[in-house]
């Protein structure tokens, strides 16, 4: 259970309380705000901060993704394209300018030599080699609408999650598609539990250790490659309540990684929520855990979250970084969750 | 060449114009770069034969391995980009993002980092002077660490380390393009010298060029291994500077801020204080190196086909090795000589070469009409293919390239005598030599792309989408007539009484094939995209 939690915000240095994407880099940790991008050096607890004027070419940032061979940043903007921001250096692609496909981007993932853009009106692939861009809509994806609000890249599959269409699983090796749809086609209700995806409005996806995770507007989905699991707000307590306050509940997403931690298991029989408590004035709040609506312990604590509206979750080692519409918060992980047993299978 | 007997004992055929080479830390390959083919010629050193042809991106120039071997870095000069490739394997690992045009390449003494000289500066807003990059590559992650910015300066060609590690140099010219250039003699259009690139960030920079007698096209730069001296080549005026590097680090440390910062960059005065000597070369003096042990420089005078070789102790030029170039000079070799010597420029400021690298374009937009203040500036024009586009210049009031580099180039620019009537027929000879790369959006004979269909289907169009008749558009390659294009106003900072006057101006049609790779794209450089080259 985090219990050490540290809050980051204008008054430390970022350039906005409105955090919408997190990215760890070793010892630097990508921001990306409302009003700019801001990394901060965990080796000298600074942070440094670029906004328009300092050559950033849209202030809004709304997801980042590090490529991991030239560990150049690249940055998805609401509203101003993509830039690729390479030591120091702003590279702006934009709808017209490059072949990315809309200038409102969502979420950006890098895929060996291609960098991924989830837009409002469809997919964009980037080869970054032969700088050749490549467009996916309705026209040459099974994309039933090209509203795509997340995209995401591991082990040879990229997905998008598709406001509407659920997911698409882009097999690199293949190049073909796969996509995951509601069978019943109900919103907020399964008629038959766990015969696939929550629903086809979809924000999020997470492919890990060959588990693939993904949020939905009306509950979070977990697929291991045979089987299907639905979660629900009515079965899995406070936390739940954030998707249907979030836009793009990202959070969802981080608990399902989070849930990677339980070895895979899907159960979570055990949550853990950081509530708010007092309101900002204090920034106190609670740890709290619960076996379904069950609540086994409550732990008040001196820092939680910033607020309760989070919208990206990013894991570094054992910390956890959390990105709120009031600020930043860190939560240390010494000593995570000790007594931990391992699920019998 | 065997460097103890100073003869050339072999000729390797590589790939098409090879431009760079350098040695896998244990001797036993050599790296060549192609820069036609967009390959590297693997050389076994002691078979002498090429084994292995690596594919690289466009137009490789420099390279240079880590110092394990492990890696060999390949500067892609003409798509601003860094191939990473893996000795052992041959293959592209990865590719980095340079800045425009990355030239050379200079390993850190430990190892640790790789600078990259750029030649071409950013592309910088209308009217903001040049701004280049030293790109800095951590050799342990193989990523681009920091980019240096180099204000001011454009062509950095030329970088070396120097042995303390503490800083590298880095060749330069500060082409004053923002002035209107009335007239060369009353002020300076280009300036030479170096930049000191610091480890921690800082960027100095001093000029070679002394006040009746520049230092133009500055190549290549090499540091004796003893720490003491840099010698620079100037391949615009065949000389090899010898640069005390003890002074001119010392002046450097004993210079205020502001001096560092204003003065000395455009200082033309101080090159006595730190040039201790000048070494005549033979013709077109580029790359330079010395060798292991020490004792010898080698330095490539490339129109001379020969290699001079200079005695470091003496600092004297003490022999020279013949490559075998043709006995007889074509009138192309000596059009290219010309075009490559600052001998035709008052002062001797610059060469052809100097606006127009490779025979391709410095990136710059300028002013060089005649009415001095700065009201149309008009973006460099490449050479390549230039054959058979006439008429010349942008309004294409030149008809021929006779005038273009006659009377016209000593009245707006070099401001001394024209070349007489056989050097201007060998200059106008060679610069229609010089080739057109090939087009590596479309090779020679392969179907257009599905982007590339929809863009023809665009270009040709003869109606608007809203019906209307829109046959502006002539023949895909070359239009030798002129249009008459109603200009806009251009408002010059501190002018504004000049906006609100338009201009009405002929145009030569800009020729397609003539803009590949020329980026800015319009008459006057603004609209730097990259969309053209899509085109």
């Amino acid at each position: 259970v985090y219990t050490d939690w540290e809050h980051f915000t204008t008054a430390d240095g970022l350039p906005n309380d409105h955090i919408f994407a997190v990215k760890v880099d070793g010892h630097r940790v990508w921001v990306g705000t409302e009003d700019g991008l801001a990394c901060y050096d965990k080796r000298t607890g600074k942070f440094q901060t670029w906004k328009e004027e300092d050559g950033l070419p849209w202030r809004v940032v709304s997801a980042l993704d590090v490529d991991p061979k030239t560990g150049d940043l690249w940055i998805g903007l609401f509203g101003g394209g993509l830039t690729r921001f390479s030591a120091g250096r702003f590279d702006h692609f934009n709808q017209l300018n490059s072949g990315l496909v809309n200038d409102v981007v969502y979420g950006v993932a890098v895929e060996n030599d291609h960098i991924w853009a989830a837009t409002t009106a469809g997919a964009s692939r980037y080869n970054m080699v032969s700088r050749n861009w490549k467009i996916f809509t309705e026209k040459n994806a099974p994309m039933e609408e090209i509203w795509n609000y997340g995209v995401s890249y591991n082990d040879g599959r990229v997905y998008l999650g598709v406001w509407g269409s659920g997911v698409l699983e882009f097999d690199v090796a293949t190049e073909r598609w796969n996509v995951y749809l509601d069978p019943d086609g109900e919103m907020e209700i399964n008629l038959n539990r766990d015969d696939g995806i929550v629903h086809v409005i979809t924000t999020g996806t997470s492919y890990v250790d060959k588990i693939l995770w993904i949020s939905t507007y009306f509950g979070m989905s977990r697929y291991d490659g045979r089987n299907w699991r639905g979660y629900y707000a009515h079965e899995t307590g406070p936390a739940q309540r954030f998707r249907q306050r979030g836009q793009r509940p990202q959070r969802e997403r981080s608990l399902v990684r989070d849930g990677s931690r339980y070895r895979g298991d899907c159960r979570l029989s055990h949550r853990y929520v950081g509530d708010l408590h007092d309101g900002p004035a204090t920034r106190r709040g609670q740890a709290v855990i619960q076996r379904g609506e069950r609540v086994l312990k409550t732990y008040d604590l001196e820092r939680c979250l910033p607020h309760n509206f989070a919208l990206w979750v990013e894991f570094d080692g054992d910390d956890v970084w959390v990105g709120t519409s009031k600020g930043l918060a860190r939560a240390r992980g010494t000593g995570y969750y000790p007594r931990l047993k391992e699920v019998q299978p | 060449v065997d460097v103890a007997s100073r003869e050339k004992v072999a000729e390797i055929p590589v790939g098409g114009q090879p431009n760079d080479v350098t040695f896998h830390p244990d001797g036993g390959w050599a790296y060549v770069s192609n820069r036609l083919d967009d390959t590297v010629s693997v050389i076994d050193t002691v078979a002498r034969e090429v084994v292995a042809t690596i594919p690289v991106g466009n137009e490789p120039h420099g390279l240079l391995t880590d110092r394990e071997g492990r890696l060999l870095y390949v500067l892609n000069s003409s798509i601003d980009s860094i191939s990473v490739i893996n000795t052992r394997s041959l293959k592209e690992v990865k590719r980095l993002e340079a800045s425009r045009n990355p030239w050379a390449l200079a390993l850190s003494p430990d190892g640790s980092q790789i600078l990259v000289a750029n030649a071409l500066s950013r592309l910088v807003p209308f009217r903001e002077p040049p701004l280049s990059e030293v790109t800095v590559i951590d050799t342990q992650r193989a990523v681009v660490e920091y980019r240096r910015e180099v204000p001011g300066a454009n062509l950095m060609i030329g970088v070396a380390w120097h042995p303390s590690g503490q800083y590298g140099l880095a060749t330069l010219n500060r082409t004053k393009n923002m002035v209107p250039m009335t007239r060369l003699l009353q002020g300076w259009t280009i300036t030479n010298g170096l930049a000191v690139v610091w480890r921690d960030g800082r960027v100095d920079q001093v000029l070679l060029d002394e006040p009746t007698m520049a230092f133009p096209d500055p190549t290549s730069v090499a540091i004796t291994h003893d720490g003491n001296f840099a010698l620079v080549t100037s391949s615009g005026s065949n000389r090899i500077a010898v640069v005390d590097l003890q002074k001119l680090i010392s002046m450097l440390q004993q210079a205020t801020e502001e001096e560092r910062e204003r003065i000395l960059p455009n200082h033309m005065g101080k090159a006595t204080e730190f040039v201790v000597k000048h070494l005549e070369t033979r013709d077109s003096p580029r790359g330079i190196r010395i060798a292991p042990d020490g004792r010898t420089a080698w330095v490539a005078d490339a129109l001379d086909d020969s290699l001079g070789i200079i005695d470091l102790e003496q600092m004297e030029i003490v022999g020279r090795v013949d490559l075998g170039g043709p006995r007889e000079i074509t009138q192309a070799r000596f059009g290219e000589r010309l075009f490559h010597s600052a001998n035709i420029t008052f002062q001797r400021q610059f060469t052809c070469a100097s606006c127009h690298p490779d025979g391709h374009v410095d990136g710059l937009t300028y002013d060089i009409e005649a009415d001095g203040i700065g009201v149309n500036p008009v973006d460099n024009r490449t050479l390549r293919g230039i054959l058979d586009t006439a008429p010349f210049k942008w309004e294409g009031t030149n008809p021929s390239l006779s005038r273009q580099c006659g009377a016209r180039l000593a009245v707006f620019f070099t401001r001394i005598q024209p070349f007489n009537p056989d050097e201007l027929a060998a200059v106008d000879h060679y610069v229609c030599t010089i080739p057109r790369p090939p087009n590596r959006y479309r090779p020679l004979g392969a179907e257009l792309t599905e982007a590339q269909r929809r863009g023809k289907l665009m270009f040709e169009r003869t109606h608007t989408n809203d019906g209307a008749d829109h046959s502006q558009t002539g023949p895909v390659h070359h239009v030798s007539s002129t249009a008459d294009v109603h200009r806009p106003p251009v408002a010059r900072r501190g002018y504004p009484e000049l906006a609100g006057h338009p201009r009405r101006v002929r145009h030569a049609a800009p020729e397609q094939h003539l803009r590949f790779g020329a980026l800015p794209a319009q008459r006057d450089g603004r609209n730097p995209g990259r969309d053209l080259d899509h085109v």
